[in-house]
């Protein structure tokens, strides 16, 4: 099933629309996209573009009106509530702009908290979370609670959550939206670090100089792939032009 | 910004001789600046007519270095303090094309701002690379100037999005006296865009 | 922001360019004003649409101040409805008559104007006094006067569906439309005779039976004709015709209506009292001020009043601790509005407004919905109130401004103090903080908790006073102030549970630290269950001790099951023995049935009027101190270590002592001693001595006996006879102090025997249908009266109990679905996360489990340990009291109010499963199509 010939995350044909008749809303209009092994995706848009919406489908939180979303071959179509919520815990990170952790949990007990959810002994996950914590330099803040970090800490809280565990596919909506530019580009290394190690990544963003950190850009305009990158070449190439 | 400026900046750290000065002047730019030979002898001995640096007698292997002159340091110290001036760049190649893009019948323009944008984005996501690359504290200048470029490209990247909004937005003129024919070729273009976004 | 300005919200015109240092003092004050009225202004526009936007929060405050604005309202404007006038009194009093007469003596009397005092004229009245007929009246009313004579509280013993009953009878003409004034005839027609009755619905229902049926009275059978209403009493009722009753003799029951030639004026009025006639009429009795006894019925009683007002108090913490979290998370959601008020300039003050303004306009609001809905339901539930509640018509449709007015006042003042805490709350705030949407932790205020502590503390101390000196007022103060300090208390006691709570479980942990965040809605909600529920047990801990303690104290009158049988009318012969016999033996099961003699004097010269026999104490054994009031503490404490003196104030049957002519047939059976007992005791008594069940009368094995009589019409009493005769003491036996005299010694001492009744022992307590059967059998001999035996009588307070504990166990259930539900809107955001990172949709439903849990559990936890307490200061305290106390007191036993414990506890539970089954499983984020 993992094979690495499988992409992780598969988008076929995907259409989501909201309400019906002449309200309709149209937020995804054909999309399609696949996402593989160590590989990071950006998709660029203006808000309103249907980005949100995607991230939404990949993580069975949503489902298209039509077309078929695939999490490591399995299409989310067959999997009921449960099993889409085992899905969150199990294979897929989410990373929010904000509101990511539970104000209730100290940052250990928020990473620790899919792996709870999953049934995971306390002291094992509360281990696997400080690793977590640590991976993302944060090994001294564990026990303070979200109201006593900074955003940026907040965020790489967010991201040892999203990647605690065996987690293969990472979606993160706006990561570094609230963030200054020189702790935003730390998240993002963070996560292109992850991704390198063998996940799969999906960012949406509205910020060029984010998606830059991408594989590959894909451009989404009303609900279109309109436009989209061929993957990165060789460094050389960079060296021959200034930029253009 | 000028080679000169360069030399003088790096003659400012000590005495060089050409191949030295052509070597640091690569490596303090990371590269995106080739220099050949050449154009180091040449400004070195446009420095020395100006009195900006004085060259010392040649060594044993036949190397001539130069070192700087205190009028050479007074003028590196009046760079460093002049901001650059945008008027100073050279015109920019892109706006122009798109400007006569958009005017000239029978040219999809949008096509021309997906493809430069991709081309932008491509760009940046290999200066990225190369930022990702280099992550040692010593690596901080040429990281600057890596970041100089991708706050560059993004510019641009965003210029071309904004580009593409206004197209999708835009209403050539009405078809009037004056160029029937140019309104026409635009409007064969766009409506199909409009097709396309539906 | 500490910077006063001028009312930078909203400047009001013309005051913002008075400079700061204004030089006269008053322009200064008519700025402050403007600016007061301003803020006050912007503040009230601000709660109006807030009020508007969290629509659901509204409602649910609303509720919450209507409900008891509409009971309380429901309640003045009944009470104000059945309160009549002085007006609507004598219409009802008189009908269309125009005075009522009522025949209190046969001498003079005067009377004051309204006819509700009297008294004789003549201090030493003489003669046998006038009689009166009703054609004596109607002359002394003049020519064209008539009158129609009306007897009230007539009890009217009615046999019907074989059952018995006492119903009330009114005999009156209702032919007469004199009469018919003061009556409603709703159906059928009025009695014309002896053998017909009305009756009123109420009797009909009782009686089962209708119009046609036929009554037994105790004269014979009578027909239902018609059925009556009587507006002052809907109860049951039977109005008899006139000629059924014996003819009227004076007394507060002998009233006529008179239609009087002209009006009624004094000179009538004294005519009247003359013949010992006291007039109720509309007009003309002169006001004899000196006999107005009680002017305007004095002062309410200032202790009942200080009750009600403490209890009030409480009802009023409770609505404001139930509604207070709503303001709470009203604040929370605002917090970058109040921010932004503060950036504009808003000093404290002005924060605090904006938020007080929310209570100002949801009080206003649910004041004037509850009173709107209470008198609206009080003049829709007339009717029902007035058959159900006041068993009377009320005077009119009208309701009690008054009352509303403070009744609405209090309803604000609610809504405002509930705001107190979350507005004093909202001006602290940090600015900085607020604008960037953080929160600031919630400190512990030491000094709240310091606060806390000692009101809790001097609560008990002044309730523990309160109950040494048996005054509820105090009691209540007492509570309320330690009820408040555990309130202040509570929300270090959740941030420490909290920290306590790092081991739990996912949902538990979540659950916990949220109300440990969001103390300001928590808190009170957990206080408000906390309130109810330490009330109800304190109350349920009360009553099961009483309970207990009357338990403790019972005795029995006869032996365990034993039936003892009274004939009631002296004038009628005694049934024998044998039907008797027969009777129980049929219809109870009886193995023995023995009659009992009580002693009447003999007749030495006419007729016997007074007679008391009894046993002497040897004055050695008599104690030295009599009960009364202001014993000092000295002499109480002499008394109680006085051998002589153990009396207890829960004597029954007092120092009475009950006589008995009996040669030991009746002994076994009314003593309940065992047969050795019973052999030794028929010995003495058929030797011709005494037996006493109170071994102190026995002294060197003799019973000093006397009897004290006096005969009709003898000047002096007659001189006491007493005898010193053989006794034996009976010390275990049950029942009241009993002389048991033999009757050789009972003819020794001039005393005749007289069987009034009989005692039968049963297998087992006879139920309501045997005793029933038994009492048909006697029947033949006239009315009797059947005492039984069952022991402890059940207590009526179980019902009460349990209605208490069902309050706060809505109250409970109420206050866990008002946080949850806070706590759901509240946490929207966090449940999104939840749902991001995998929480099944069980997740939702388990954590709102846990919140309800938190608060519920907690505040049923902490009220039951303060109810405990609570009740453990007052029955300790009470019994330090009686501890020292004489006549003697029993001690309240310490006993747990298990019943209202078990309701107390499964509360929360069902709270629990309540919001985990009423909340969506689903999470906020999952948007799915099917």
């Amino acid at each position: 099933m993992t094979g690495s010939d499988v992409a992780v995350l598969d988008v076929r044909d995907v259409h989501r629309t909201h309400g019906t008749g002449p309200a309709a809303v149209h937020a995804l209009r054909g999309v399609s996209l696949t996402v593989g092994p160590g590989e990071l995706v950006a998709v660029m848009g203006p808000s309103g573009s249907g980005k949100s919406t995607l991230l939404a489908l990949a993580g069975g939180l949503d489902s298209p009106t039509a077309g078929e979303v695939r999490v490591e071959g399995q299409p989310l179509a067959a999997l009921d509530r449960r099993g889409l919520a085992q899905l969150r815990r199990r294979r897929v990170g989410y990373i929010f702009q904000n509101l990511n952790l539970l104000g209730s949990l100290t940052a250990v007990e928020n990473v620790a908290l899919p792996l709870e959810l999953d049934g995971t002994g306390v002291r094992r996950a509360r281990a696997m979370a400080r690793a977590a914590l640590a991976e993302v330099g944060l090994p001294d803040l564990g026990d303070r609670f979200p109201d006593q970090l900074s955003g940026g800490q907040q965020q790489r809280v967010a991201i040892a959550r999203a990647l605690v565990g065996e987690r293969r596919l990472v979606l993160a909506d706006e990561p570094t939206g609230a963030l200054d530019s020189q702790t935003g580009e730390a998240v993002l290394h963070l996560l292109r670090r992850r991704v390198d190690a063998g996940a799969a990544g999906l960012l949406v963003t509205h910020e060029a100089r984010h998606a830059g950190w991408a594989d590959r850009v894909v451009f989404l305009r009303d609900g279109v792939l309109v436009d989209s990158t061929a993957p990165l070449g060789s460094v050389e190439q960079l060296l021959s032009g200034s930029g253009r | 910004m000028s080679i000169r400026h360069g030399l003088l900046a790096l003659l400012e750290r000590g005495q060089m001789y050409g191949y030295q000065l052509r070597a640091a002047f690569e490596e303090s730019t990371g590269s995106t600046w080739p220099l050949n030979i050449g154009q180091v002898y040449t400004t070195l001995s446009r420095l020395e007519r100006d009195g900006l640096v004085r060259s010392l007698p040649e060594s044993e292997a036949g190397q001539r270095p130069y070192e700087i002159t205190d009028a050479g340091r007074a003028d590196l110290a009046l760079w460093f303090a002049t901001p650059v001036s945008r008027t100073d760049r050279p015109r920019d190649e892109l706006s122009i094309k798109l400007a006569l893009a958009l005017t000239t019948p029978g040219v999809d323009v949008r096509s021309v701002v997906q493809t430069q944008r991709a081309a932008t984005m491509r760009a940046l996501q290999e200066l990225t690379r190369l930022k990702y690359a280099s992550d040692r504290p010593e690596d901080l200048p040429w990281r600057l100037v890596l970041d100089a470029m991708v706050f560059q490209a993004e510019a641009e990247v965003r210029w071309l999005d904004h580009c593409e909004t206004s197209l999708v937005r835009y209403r050539p003129p009405a078809p009037g006296p004056q160029s029937p024919d140019a309104s026409r070729g635009a409007e064969a273009v766009l409506p199909a865009d409009e097709e396309a976004r539906r | 922001m500490t910077v006063r300005s001028g009312g930078r919200i909203r400047p009001p015109a013309g005051t913002r360019d008075t400079p700061p240092t204004a030089p006269t003092p008053t322009p200064l004050r008519r700025r402050r004003t403007a600016e007061l009225a301003g803020s006050w202004r912007t503040a009230l526009r601000i709660a109006r649409r807030e009020a508007r936007r969290a629509r659901g929060r509204t409602a649910l405050v609303l509720a919450m101040i209507t409900l008891p604005v509409l009971v309380l309202t429901f309640v003045a404007a009944s009470y104000d409805m059945a309160e009549l006038t002085q007006e609507e009194r004598l219409d009802r009093q008189l009908g269309v008559a125009d005075a009522a007469l009522h025949w209190v003596s046969r001498h003079p009397v005067v009377q004051d104007e309204s006819g509700d005092s009297w008294s004789s004229r003549d201090p030493e009245p003489s003669g046998p006094g006038s009689t009166l007929t009703t054609e004596e009246l109607t002359a002394l009313l003049g020519p064209g006067g008539r009158v129609t004579g009306i007897r009230d509280w007539i009890p009217v013993s009615v046999r019907a569906q074989g059952r018995d009953e006492t119903i009330m009878g009114r005999a009156l003409d209702l032919t007469d439309p004199l009469a018919l004034g003061t009556a409603r005839l709703r159906e059928g027609r009025a009695p014309a005779g002896p053998d017909e009755v009305a009756a009123s619905r109420a009797a009909l229902r009782r009686l089962d039976i209708r119009i046609g049926g036929t009554v037994t009275t105790g004269d014979g059978p009578r027909r239902v004709v018609g059925v009556v209403e009587f507006p002052d009493n809907l109860g049951p009722m039977l109005a008899l015709h006139p000629a059924a009753v014996p003819p009227v003799e004076p007394g507060p029951d002998a009233t006529w209506l008179a239609d009087v030639p002209g009006t009624v004026d004094a000179d009538l009025v004294r005519r009247l009292n003359e013949q010992g006639l006291v007039v109720t009429a509309r007009t003309g009795a002169e006001d004899e001020s000196s006999l107005r006894l009680w002017p305007g019925q004095g002062g309410a009683d200032v202790n009942d009043l200080g009750t009600s007002v403490l209890v009030g108090g409480l009802g009023l913490l409770e609505v404001v601790l139930l509604v207070g979290p709503a303001f709470a998370v009203g604040v929370r959601r605002r917090r970058r509005d109040l921010a932004l008020v503060a950036v504009a300039g808003g000093d404290a003050a002005q924060l605090r407004r904006v938020v007080l303004a929310d209570g100002v306009v949801l009080g206003l609001l649910g004041a004037a919905a509850g009173l709107v809905l209470g008198v609206a339901a009080a003049f829709a539930g007339r009717p029902l109130v007035e058959e159900y509640v006041f068993g009377a018509r009320f005077g009119g449709y009208r309701c009690w401004p008054a009352a509303l007015v403070v009744v609405a006042g209090v309803a604000v003042l609610a809504g405002v103090l509930a705001a107190l805490a979350p507005a004093w709350t909202a001006a602290r705030q940090d600015v900085v903080a607020g604008l960037a949407g953080r929160r600031t932790p919630p400190r512990d205020r030491g000094r709240w908790l310091t606060v806390g502590v000692v009101l809790a503390a001097g609560g008990a101390a002044v309730a523990a006073l309160g109950a040494t000196r048996t005054t509820p007022t105090v009691i209540l103060l007492g509570l309320i102030l330690g009820e408040l300090g555990l309130v202040l208390c509570t929300p270090t006691l959740i941030g420490l549970l909290a920290r306590l709570g790092r081991a739990l479980p996912l949902a538990p942990r979540i659950a916990l630290r949220d109300a440990s965040r969001n103390r300001a809605s928590a808190a009170p909600a957990i206080s408000a269950v906390m309130a109810a529920v330490a009330a109800s047990v304190a109350l349920g801990a009360y009553l099961a001790s009483d309970a207990q303690r009357d338990r403790v104290a019972y005795q029995p009158a006869l032996p365990l099951g034993n039936i003892q049988v009274s004939q009631t009318q002296a004038d009628r012969p005694a049934p024998p023995l044998d039907e008797v016999a027969a009777a129980a033996r049929a219809h109870l099961g009886a193995s023995a049935v023995v009659p009992v003699n009580f002693v009447d004097c003999d007749a030495v010269s006419g007729p016997v009027d007074y007679c008391a026999v009894e046993p002497v104490l040897p004055p050695e054994r008599a104690c030295p101190w009599q009960p009364r009031d202001g014993m000092s503490a000295a002499e109480r404490r002499l008394a109680r270590a006085d051998p002589r003196c153990q009396l207890r104030s829960h004597d029954y049957y007092g120092p009475y002592v009950h006589v008995v002519v009996d040669d030991g047939t009746a002994l076994p059976l009314l003593t309940g001693a065992g047969p050795a007992e019973a052999a030794a005791a028929t010995a003495v008594l058929r030797a011709g001595g005494v037996v006493v069940t109170d071994p102190r009368y026995l002294h060197d094995g003799r019973v000093a006996v006397r009897v004290d009589r006096a005969s009709v019409g003898s000047v002096s009493p007659t001189p006491p006879v007493s005898g010193v005769l053989p006794g034996h003491a009976l010390p275990g036996a049950v029942g009241p102090t009993r002389l048991l005299i033999s009757p050789a010694a009972a003819t020794r001492l001039g005393l005749t025997p007289r069987t009034t009744s009989w005692i039968a022992s049963a297998p087992e307590v006879p139920d309501e249908r045997q005793r029933q059967r038994f009492t048909d059998a006697l029947r033949p001999y006239g009315e009797v009266i059947v005492d039984v035996e069952s022991g402890v009588p059940p207590r009526g307070s179980e019902p009460l109990l349990l209605l208490l504990a069902g309050a706060a166990g809505l109250v409970t259930v109420g206050a866990a679905g008002i946080a949850t539900g806070l706590a759901a809107a509240e946490g929207r955001a966090d449940l999104s996360t939840l749902a991001a990172v995998g929480a099944g949709p069980g997740v939702r439903r388990l954590l709102a489990l846990c919140q309800a849990g938190v608060i519920a559990g907690l505040g049923s936890v902490l009220g039951i340990v303060a109810g405990l307490g609570t009740a453990l200061i007052i029955l300790l305290s009470t019994n330090r009291q009686y501890a020292e106390s004489w006549p003697i007191e029993d001690p309240y036993p310490l006993v747990v109010p298990w019943s209202t414990l078990g309701v107390l506890v499964l509360v929360p539970l069902v709270a629990m499963l309540g919001a985990g089954l009423f909340t969506r499983s689903r999470l906020p984020v999952e948007r799915r199509l099917d």
